[in-house]
């Protein structure tokens, strides 16, 4: 009975709201020295929308899981302070795109009464969502000023469709993957010691695959294409069960990458700057260096909210926000940020292991895996780990179609959560 | 499935563990390296907004002062200009100059802070308030002297001998603080050299000031004032009037009387005789000359806050022993020779010999204080060296106010006042520029309170150039002091 009353997201749900009115607040007071009732009124409202979530949810009957929608918005909240830090031109966007996430997240949870709409027009969502990244080839703007078109305008909207692409192949994905799993877990052909499917069925796998790849490689959004890899590879493995088939995908990554750095000119680039940024400080390595000096200047506690100096990194709220973290809020913050995604990642996982359709199963656990390597290539990137590539921090980097899209993720797991299966 | 997708979980999760520890590795392990990296924004940007306390004359004017603007950057800004020399500047590109290199810790705030302010201060993000500094020179006087010396290249250098503060010090011609980032390079090519501080690092010949050193070791090593000069070098001959020979050295003395009435010591101090001078410093021997002019000061370099020359006695290695060792010591003694000196070490000479032989250590900063004016510390006035004896002094003294009375450096003398002092001229070895002209003197005779020092380059005679510069300055003074 209890349960019902969803106490667990309510209680958990205050962290959420602190963060962002004590983000807010000191935000307010390091730049103007005084923190203001209008300073901290989108906190307020956020506040609001978290409460009036959870009760839509009670209201609604939800019986779905009640510990994801409050990480997500303990994390948006560290967003919305952090745009209002970095870039505060930006914050008011950044609050209605948050404000229009929690509601999609609400929508999806409680509105996609039938998985089965999504399990069977697999070919219609996934052709949809590549068409739309194949019209900013044509339509496309370049918002960011990096001299890429990844974004599409819709009125005074701008949006970026590989984002939602990632949702709707992992959808595709998972629906295609989940009728031949059977198929693709039996090896057929053998070549040395690699056992292969039957290559047919893994014909419409391998167009879609080359085709977003192709398609984000033309449109040089690296970090979208790495990030697809991996769900791809991921998801196999999940479906198969077979390592050979991660391995075979990892020894195509390389000779891919391998092409790509012969081919690509700026792929050369970020691989160089990747191996020695010191050496062009000034030049193509800046911004990896300046977010490894920001790094540095936080120390283990941080120099405070809104007292480091991330703003000398090009691109530092939507690209290494992670690195303004690490500066203001130190290693303790970086790492507390972490330890964020990895309980999202847990608790994602663990929706899609107590799912009882495969389906279901399978979706969730994609759409998990999305979240968690998105965030581990941007982290990575940022810490010169891997090469950088430009994606976001799920939920804190500014950007609309970015939020939106992780939103919706969190509304479909939390459908998941639900533990209905689909009808039929 | 179930096991495959557990074994991603696990994988995806021990990637997120090892991908933490990059966090501390750059945080912590490479963090001190990274942060001293020369292209580290933070460091100008820390510098920038560093509120430097403020510089002040003892007679409370701002000599620099902070200003923030609404960025936090801060602007240093020089209500008096002209004393840069002293001053110095504080600018994020070329670094501190001056009292504000001096004092830059005191400036900073950084002087006398405990761990646990330093840890409050960062916690609550306080900005630092740097400390003030208070410097012994009197603004009052200061205009004085930098009006005194107007468009003229030179310095003044005013000192208290009774206890070594520093109560002026021009140096002409100087530069803007306020545009020193902006005229750098032209103030670096300036063959005026406005970024020389000339009272403290300018070397010049000191003419018969330096006979004042002369005077001092004589009667020190006992020689009577009342000496008559009988002993002559080699006459001029008809051609050559006024050149005389030190071997077959030439000395110039356009001072000494040609008739039959020689001066003795105070006569030949007063009148400024080179022909006595260099009999005096040949009488001395070289070995006592030299031991004289070390203790003033010479071939060392002076205590003080900001960057000072040391004096030269010579530069030739030799010059003292080799060949030309009697032409050296004759022509030295009265001022010439290799000598190279700063106005700062001639004022020296003057107090020493006003302060009764004691040198006193010259300092420029008396007090370092809090911004909210608690004392941090006091300069104490120390002895730096006696260099002659008391009664040495008071005779040298006497002598030197015997030349204002009635000798070249009349111009000095002031009504009702008895005053000390030296005229020189002196020559630069370019024939086509006038020689330098230098005052070095002291007031109230009596009871001294100021010593002074004073050149103007390639301006011609000392009695009528520097000298009544000195007079102004020290009349000032002595009003200002009553």
């Amino acid at each position: 009975m209890l349960s019902r009353l969803r106490l667990t997201e309510l209680v958990l749900l205050i962290p959420a709201a602190g963060v962002a009115l004590g983000g807010l607040a000191l935000v307010s007071l390091a730049f103007t020295g005084k923190a203001s009732l209008a300073a901290l009124q989108p906190g307020l409202i956020y506040a609001g929308a978290l409460v009036a979530t959870c009760a839509v949810l009670v209201v609604a009957r939800f019986a779905g899981d009640q510990v994801l929608l409050p990480i997500a918005a303990v994390l948006a909240a560290l967003g919305l302070v952090l745009v209002q830090r970095l870039a505060p031109a930006l914050a008011g966007r950044q609050f209605a795109w948050v404000l229009l996430g929690l509601a999609l997240c609400l929508g999806t949870a409680l509105g996609l009464r039938d998985l089965g709409v999504l399990k069977h027009h697999r070919y219609l969502w996934a052709l949809a969502g590549l068409g739309l990244v194949a019209a900013t080839f044509f339509l496309g703007v370049d918002v960011g000023g990096s001299g890429d078109r990844l974004w599409l305008r819709i009125g005074p909207l701008v949006f970026q469709p590989s984002e939602l692409l990632k949702v709707l192949l992992v959808v595709f994905l998972a629906s295609y993957l989940e009728e031949r799993r059977e198929l693709l877990a039996r090896a057929v052909y053998r070549l040395g010691p690699l056992g292969l499917p039957p290559l047919p069925y893994l014909g419409p796998l391998a167009v879609m695959w080359a085709l977003s790849l192709a398609l984000l490689v033309a449109q040089r959004d690296l970090g979208a294409a790495l990030l697809f890899f991996g769900i791809y590879l991921a998801m196999l493995y999940m479906a198969s069960g077979k390592a050979s088939y991660v391995l075979a995908g990892l020894t195509l990554f390389l000779a891919g990458s391998w092409v790509a750095w012969r081919v690509f000119p700026h792929v050369q680039t970020r691989i160089g700057v990747w191996l020695n940024p010191w050496a062009q400080a000034a030049s193509s390595g800046y911004q990896t260096v300046q977010g490894l000096l920001a790094f540095a200047s936080g120390g283990v506690f941080g120099v405070g909210l809104g007292y480091g100096y991330p703003g000398y990194i090009p691109a530092v709220h939507t690209d290494f926000v992670l690195a303004a973290i690490g500066e203001d809020m130190g290693l303790a913050g970086a790492l507390a940020v972490l330890a964020l995604y990895l309980l999202l990642v847990y608790r994602g996982f663990h929706v899609a292991l107590r799912a009882h359709d495969p389906f279901a199963q399978l979706l969730a656990a994609g759409l998990t895996a999305t979240l968690a390597l998105q965030t581990l290539i941007i982290v990575a990137g940022n810490l010169k780990v891997i090469p950088l590539t430009g994606i976001t921090l799920p939920f804190v980097s500014y950007g609309g179609s970015s939020l939106i899209t992780n939103f919706l993720i969190i509304g479909l797991l939390m459908r998941i959560s639900c533990r209905t299966g689909i009808p039929g | 499935m179930h096991s495959s997708i557990r074994h991603t979980a696990i994988f995806l999760i021990t990637l997120f563990l090892l991908l933490s520890l990059a966090l501390p590795y750059w945080q912590i392990v490479r963090g001190p390296e990274l942060l001293a990296r020369a292209d580290n924004p933070r460091l100008v940007e820390e510098e920038r907004r560093i509120v430097r306390g403020r510089i002040l004359s003892r007679d409370g004017a701002e000599l620099a002062r902070s200003q923030a603007d609404d960025k936090g950057y801060v602007k240093r800004i020089y209500p008096y200009p002209a004393l840069a020399p002293v001053v110095g500047y504080a600018s994020a590109r070329y670094g501190t100059g001056g009292i504000e290199a001096a004092a830059n810790t005191a400036l900073r705030g950084q002087e006398g802070a405990t761990l646990a302010d330093t840890l409050r201060r960062q916690l609550l993000h306080e900005p630092t308030s740097g400390h003030d500094v208070v410097l012994t020179i009197d603004s009052r006087l200061q205009k004085v002297a930098d009006e005194a010396l107007g468009q003229a290249t030179g310095a003044v250098v005013v000192l208290d001998p009774r206890n070594g503060e520093v109560l002026a010090m021009a140096s002409h011609p100087y530069f803007d603080p306020h545009r020193l980032e902006a005229d750098w390079e032209r103030l670096r090519a300036d063959s005026n050299r406005p970024l020389l501080n000339r009272a403290t690092q300018g070397l010049y010949a000191p003419g018969s000031t330096f006979k004042t050193v002369t005077l001092a070791a004589a009667l020190e090593r006992g020689l009577d004032p009342t000496t008559v000069f009988t002993y002559t070098l080699r006459p001029p001959d008809a051609q050559h009037h006024g050149w005389w020979h030190v071997n077959e050295f030439q000395i110039l003395c356009e001072n000494h009387p040609s008739n039959n009435s020689p001066f003795d010591l105070t006569g030949a101090y007063a009148w400024s005789c080179n022909i006595a001078f260099a009999a005096i410093g040949l009488r001395l021997g070289h070995n006592d000359y030299v031991e004289y002019a070390r203790r003033f000061g010479l071939g060392s370099p002076l205590p003080l806050e900001i960057p000072v020359q040391p004096s030269l006695l010579f530069h030739t290695p030799d010059y003292f022993t080799g060949g030309e060792r009697f032409y050296a010591l004759a022509s030295t003694a009265f001022g010439q020779g290799e000598l190279a000196v700063t106005p700062l070490q001639m004022a020296l000479i003057a107090a020493t010999v006003a302060n009764d032989g004691v040198a006193m250590t010259p300092h420029l900063v008396s007090q370092v204080r809090t911004s909210d004016g608690v004392v941090l510390r006091t300069t104490a006035s120390r002895p730096w060296r006696t260099v002659v004896g008391r009664q040495t002094a008071l005779t040298t003294k006497a002598i030197m106010v015997t030349s204002v009375d009635s000798g070249w450096a009349r111009v000095a003398a002031i009504k009702g006042v008895p005053v000390g002092g030296k005229t020189g001229t002196a020559e630069t070895g370019d024939p086509r520029q006038l020689p330098h002209s230098w005052f070095i003197g002291f007031a109230p005779a009596d009871n001294p309170r100021f010593a002074i020092a004073v050149i103007k380059e390639f301006a011609g005679y000392g009695s009528e150039e520097a000298a009544p510069v000195g007079k102004k300055v020290l009349e000032a003074a002595l009003k200002l002091g009553q």
